[in-house]
């Protein structure tokens, strides 16, 4: 694996390839065992999931920061993917499902609480974004996808912390502004 | 827009950002020069980047359903021998699909729930073994059948049902606009049903109307016949510390007080739910808002408010009935009220008995017969009134030791666990779950009740022992580590008894303790800062320590933590500026700070922060004026505001402020007899009142008014003896009647009160050598019976051959005074305002040799 991530760190696209399957498989994996073990905190799981995934594919002796960082990063990019699918499979699964609910509603049920439009809305805004600037569009990734503190992805970014704080700021109003203009114009 | 557009807007965008408000507006003329379409387009941005957006102030997994714990299933995809269909529900216990039986030529269909928690396989097969055959043992039209059950090969459990194709109850009647009438006869249907099931001894425990289906046919359907126990059988109150299991699993609208508060659950529970699906379904709203609140405030609401009453639940409108609200609110007044709150009463014992009580007075109501509730309710107040009279603190003591007895054979049982090491996990849990039933609820049960110090000290100290031994095995574990400080925190509170509590007077040993608890809250808060709990209960920690350090006249050390509370808690308030409990927690605190600077003899400073946290009480009280909490709160900050006045000599404005707390103070103890602190406030609040009237010269009312605290304070003093507090307070009313006596001329009178409060300040001083206010106070009290006996010595009835013995006795008791005032004033501890007692005394003694030479 860390020779896979070098590789890929020197420009090798070829190993970038190699690993997303392999790295998404596990995530998958750890992913399923993270939500059947109740947490308090939910806000820490995503975090805490992207780490525990590094460990586990990472023998971190040989690791240098280097490659943490780039970890980071691949681990947002399929965070994204990992969510953005389910998104949509669970919007698709709505359009056919019956009209009526079905008891064990609960706490976090409820029209008003469902967000997965809105992570959908979200990526297809970065997306554009994307096109407008790379960086700024990965720093959100990494921030909003993989759950990634400041810090973290200004080490994954190769930024300063200064830099992630205003890039994310403005990148905020950018993308609230595309999602509002989206909704009003639709 | 382009790369090389977004860049520039990007740039000056940022910049704006950053820059105050008020200023941005000639920085975006400056920067974007002539460009008015480039200052339009960032102006937009700045007005989107204000906007809140909840959903990226959390990382995406958050709002997605996948971080909710739902392990997705897609069309197609196995669970046993089912196939399943599509997803047609979830919520907090799990995800419900349509699937059919794969193996089965004719296609049946069914419902299949997947619950979140995660269990062995052979743990639901266990559980549900024990409960399948009593389940699937109902047969009732209205009651959906449960056919199967299993877990799939990751540890899901699941169960199979029978599909209802329907409509929520209240999204039914809704949706045929049913009138209140119609309504009943359906509340009917869901009441036999229950009641069929309680005579099978299944309690369904989480009834909402979201479980009650109705089909196209008009047929009552109940989901979830005991099933929340299948699923989570922490619901089912077997267990002590579940309130976070609960929060997240249980509807809490819909959470009987048993429930919430993790007791056992009866059939009474389920009545308690059909009062409230009666309510939604009679008014629209549901009974209490609990929305977001925390663990906490969902048993407070819960358990300790009483609902409003469903008719003026419907004339306040906005509910999701079409009617007129006034008309609605006439039509439910009387009968309706009556039997929807005799239905949701907060003790089990008082509700309906069956669901076929409750549903036979919906009936009456419904043929227009008068209903049993008006006739029970009158029974209720009768049998409380005699209640109220009977119960004292003989019976108290009765309780208590049977609580103390089922606490240890508890204890008992938690060791055999320990000893069972194949079962490690299990043993881990139980013996912390006891633990914290007897921190927690036991602690807390018996507080207030007078003589339950021992006790209370006893059960503390076991339940540090067991956390202290678990933190050992498992010293990472942040939930644990919680449990920790907070048993740290409640052995400091025990030992030092500056909460409400009595205390045992160990204030060394208390001191150490809340410095356990701060550091390991320090570490928490540290490690995970986004969680605001865990500062608020920093804050607590540095309180509590803070109070206990002015107690040991330690009043820098004091003043620090206090200042860090404060500022802990106003930056948690300015983050959530709503939250009532904060807005109290920060009036505590300044009233903590105005203490300190009490302590340190800065009175005009102290009444500014203790005018603040009067201001945020009082603004507390005005929005529930019974609330015997706020009464209390109140009442000791007029008290505060008023010893300030006085001490800075506006005497009429102070007494008006003591008037205010004896007030509220009386009417806490009539609404509570039997509660020691409401007492002891209102002996407190006599004695504040008294000593502003002795201050403004009525020294008779003075002494009158002294008299009543005194009464109080030595009869909850002879029901806890142990009660250090109680000692206190009957010296300080000793003393001050002795003050007033002595001011009064009765030099005699003054003497007597002053002995017995030097006899029991030494008997205090010796079991606590280290609290220096109290000796500071035994100084002070030997001062004045000296200064009596001089009295009497000088004084001109007393006969020449008597004045020797007076001078001696003087003499004796000012050199005793003054050991002890330079002992403090070594120690550096000597308060500012009495830095000129032991020069004093010294100038006393020389008199009293001077007088003893001359005779």
């Amino acid at each position: 694996m860390t020779g896979l991530l070098r590789r890929w760190e020197e420009g090798d696209k070829a190993a970038l390839e190699e690993l997303m399957p392999l790295v998404y498989g596990e995530m998958r994996r750890l992913a399923a065992r993270y939500l059947r073990i109740e947490r308090p905190d939910h806000t820490l799981q995503p975090t805490a999931l992207v780490h525990e995934a590094y460990l586990r594919l990472v023998d971190q002796k040989n690791v240098a920061w280097q490659n943490r960082a780039h970890f980071f990063g691949i681990a947002a990019q399929l965070m994204r993917r990992i969510l953005v699918d389910h998104a949509r499979r669970r919007a698709a699964a709505k359009r056919n499902a019956a009209t009526y609910r079905i008891g064990l509603e609960g706490p976090d049920s409820g029209a008003g609480q469902d967000r997965e439009p809105e992570i959908l809305a979200l990526h297809d805004a970065l997306l554009e974004l994307e096109r407008l600037d790379v960086r700024q569009a990965r720093i959100v990734e990494l921030r909003f996808f993989g759950g990634l503190s400041v810090e973290e992805t200004a080490e994954a970014a190769g930024v300063s912390t200064a830099t992630v704080k205003r890039e994310w700021r403005t990148a905020k109003a950018w993308l609230r502004h595309e999602l509002d203009a989206a909704a009003g114009g639709a | 827009m382009t790369p090389e557009e977004w860049s520039a807007a990007k740039e000056i965008l940022g910049e704006a950002l950053e820059r105050p408000t008020a200023e941005r507006p000639a920085y975006l003329d400056r920067a974007c020069g002539g460009d008015p379409e480039l200052k339009r387009r960032i102006e937009a941005l700045i007005e989107s980047e204000q906007k809140a957006w909840s959903l990226m102030e959390a990382p995406a997994a958050a709002a997605s359903s996948l971080s909710a714990g739902r392990r997705p299933m897609f069309s197609g995809e196995r669970i046993g021998v089912y196939e399943v269909l599509e997803e047609i529900g979830h919520g907090g216990m799990g995800v419900v699909y349509l699937a059919r039986r794969a193996d089965e030529q004719f296609e049946k269909r069914v419902a299949i729930k997947l619950a979140r928690v995660g269990i062995s396989g052979d743990e639901m097969d266990r559980r549900f073994r024990a409960e399948r055959q009593i389940v699937a043992g109902l047969d009732h039209p209205n009651i959906a059948r449960l056919f199967d059950g299993g877990a799939t090969p990751d540890g899901q459990p699941y169960l199979v049902m029978e599909y209802v194709e329907g409509a929520p109850l209240l999204e039914w009647c809704r949706a045929r606009n049913l009138s209140t009438r119609a309504r009943l006869e359906i509340f009917l249907d869901v009441c036999a049903a229950v009641q069929y099931a309680h005579q099978h001894l299944i309690v369904h425990r989480d009834l909402k109307p979201a479980n009650i289906l109705v089909t196209e046919e008009g047929t009552v359907k109940l989901l979830d016949f005991g099933i929340a126990k299948l699923i989570a059988p922490e619901l089912g109150g077997d267990s002590a510390d579940q309130t976070g299991t609960l929060f997240r699993l249980l509807t809490p609208d819909y959470a009987s007080p048993e429930q919430v508060r993790g007791e056992p659950v009866t059939t009474a529970s389920d009545v308690y739910g059909l009062g409230v699906v009666l309510y939604e379904l009679l008014t629209g709203r549901r009974p209490y808002s609990v929305g977001d609140s925390s663990a906490a405030d969902l048993v407070r609401i819960v358990c300790e408010t009483e609902p409003l009453r469903p008719s003026a639940a419907a004339a306040r409108g906005g509910g999701d009935r079409p009617e007129e609200p006034r008309r609605l609110a006439r039509e439910l007044s009387g009968d309706l009220d009556t039997i929807v709150l005799k239905a949701m009463r907060k003790e089990p014992g008082r509700r309906y008995a069956s669901a076929g009580e409750l549903a036979s007075d919906v009936r009456r109501y419904l043929e227009g017969l008068p209903v049993s509730a008006r006739r029970d309710s009158f029974r209720y107040r009768a049998g409380k009134f005699a209640r109220r009279h009977r119960l004292e603190v003989g019976a108290a003591a009765v309780v208590l030791a049977a609580l103390v007895a089922g606490l240890l054979w508890n204890l008992r049982e938690a060791r055999r666990a320990r000893a069972a090491e194949a079962r490690a996990e299990r043993r881990f849990s139980e013996v912390r779950k006891v633990a914290n039933s007897y921190l927690f609820e036991l602690h807390d049960a018996i507080k207030s009740l007078p003589g339950s110090t021992p006790a209370r000290a006893l059960l503390v100290r076991r339940a540090l022992e067991y956390l202290d031994g678990l933190a050992r095995e498992k010293g990472t574990d942040a939930s644990l580590r919680r449990e920790l400080a907070e048993a740290y925190q409640k052995v400091g509170d025990v030992q030092a008894g500056m909460t409400e509590a009595g205390n045992l007077g160990q204030t060394a040993g208390a001191l150490q303790s809340y410095r356990k608890a701060v550091a390991i809250r320090e570490a928490l808060a540290a490690e995970a800062p986004g969680i605001a709990e865990l500062r608020g209960e920093l804050a607590t920690a540095y309180s509590a320590m803070g109070r206990l350090q002015s107690t040991m006249a330690d009043f820098s050390g004091a003043s620090t933590n206090f200042r860090k509370a404060l500022a802990l808690r106003e930056e948690l308030l300015a983050a959530s500026p709503g939250d009532a409990n904060l807005r109290k927690a920060v009036a505590g605190s300044y009233y903590d700070v105005g203490n300190s600077f009490i302590d340190r003899g800065d009175y005009a400073t102290a009444l500014e922060f203790h005018r603040k946290d009067l201001a945020i009480y009082e603004e507390l009280l005005g929005q529930e004026p019974g609330d015997e909490r706020r009464q209390s709160n109140v009442s000791l900050a007029s008290k505060n505001v008023g010893a300030l006045l006085e001490k800075l000599g506006d005497l009429p404005a102070a007494a008006g402020q003591y008037q205010r707390a004896v007030l509220l103070d009386q009417r806490r103890s009539e609404a509570n007899p039997l509660d020691a602190k409401a007492r002891l406030d209102l002996s407190y609040s006599y004695g504040s009142l008294g000593g502003c009237l002795g201050a403004s010269g009525d020294l008779a009312g003075a002494v009158e008014t002294y008299a009543r605290a005194l009464a109080i304070r030595r009869d909850l003093a002879a029901a806890d003896p142990k009660n250090q507090r109680f000692q206190n307070a009957v010296v300080t009313a000793l003393n001050r009647i002795g003050y007033f006596k002595a001011k009064a001329g009765d030099a005699s009178g003054a003497r007597e009160s002053y002995r017995e409060a030097v006899a029991i300040l030494e008997a205090l001083s010796r079991a606590d050598p280290s609290n220096e206010r109290m000796r500071q106070i035994l100084a002070e009290v030997l001062g004045a019976e000296a200064d009596a006996e001089q009295a009497m010595a000088a004084g001109p009835g007393t006969a020449a051959a008597a004045r020797p013995g007076h001078w001696q006795q003087a003499r004796l008791l000012y050199g005793k005074s003054l050991e002890i005032w330079l002992d403090l004033r070594k120690r550096g501890v000597l308060r500012a305002d009495v830095a000129g007692e032991p020069d004093r005394i010294s100038g006393l003694i020389a008199r009293c040799d001077d007088a003893l030479k001359s005779d």
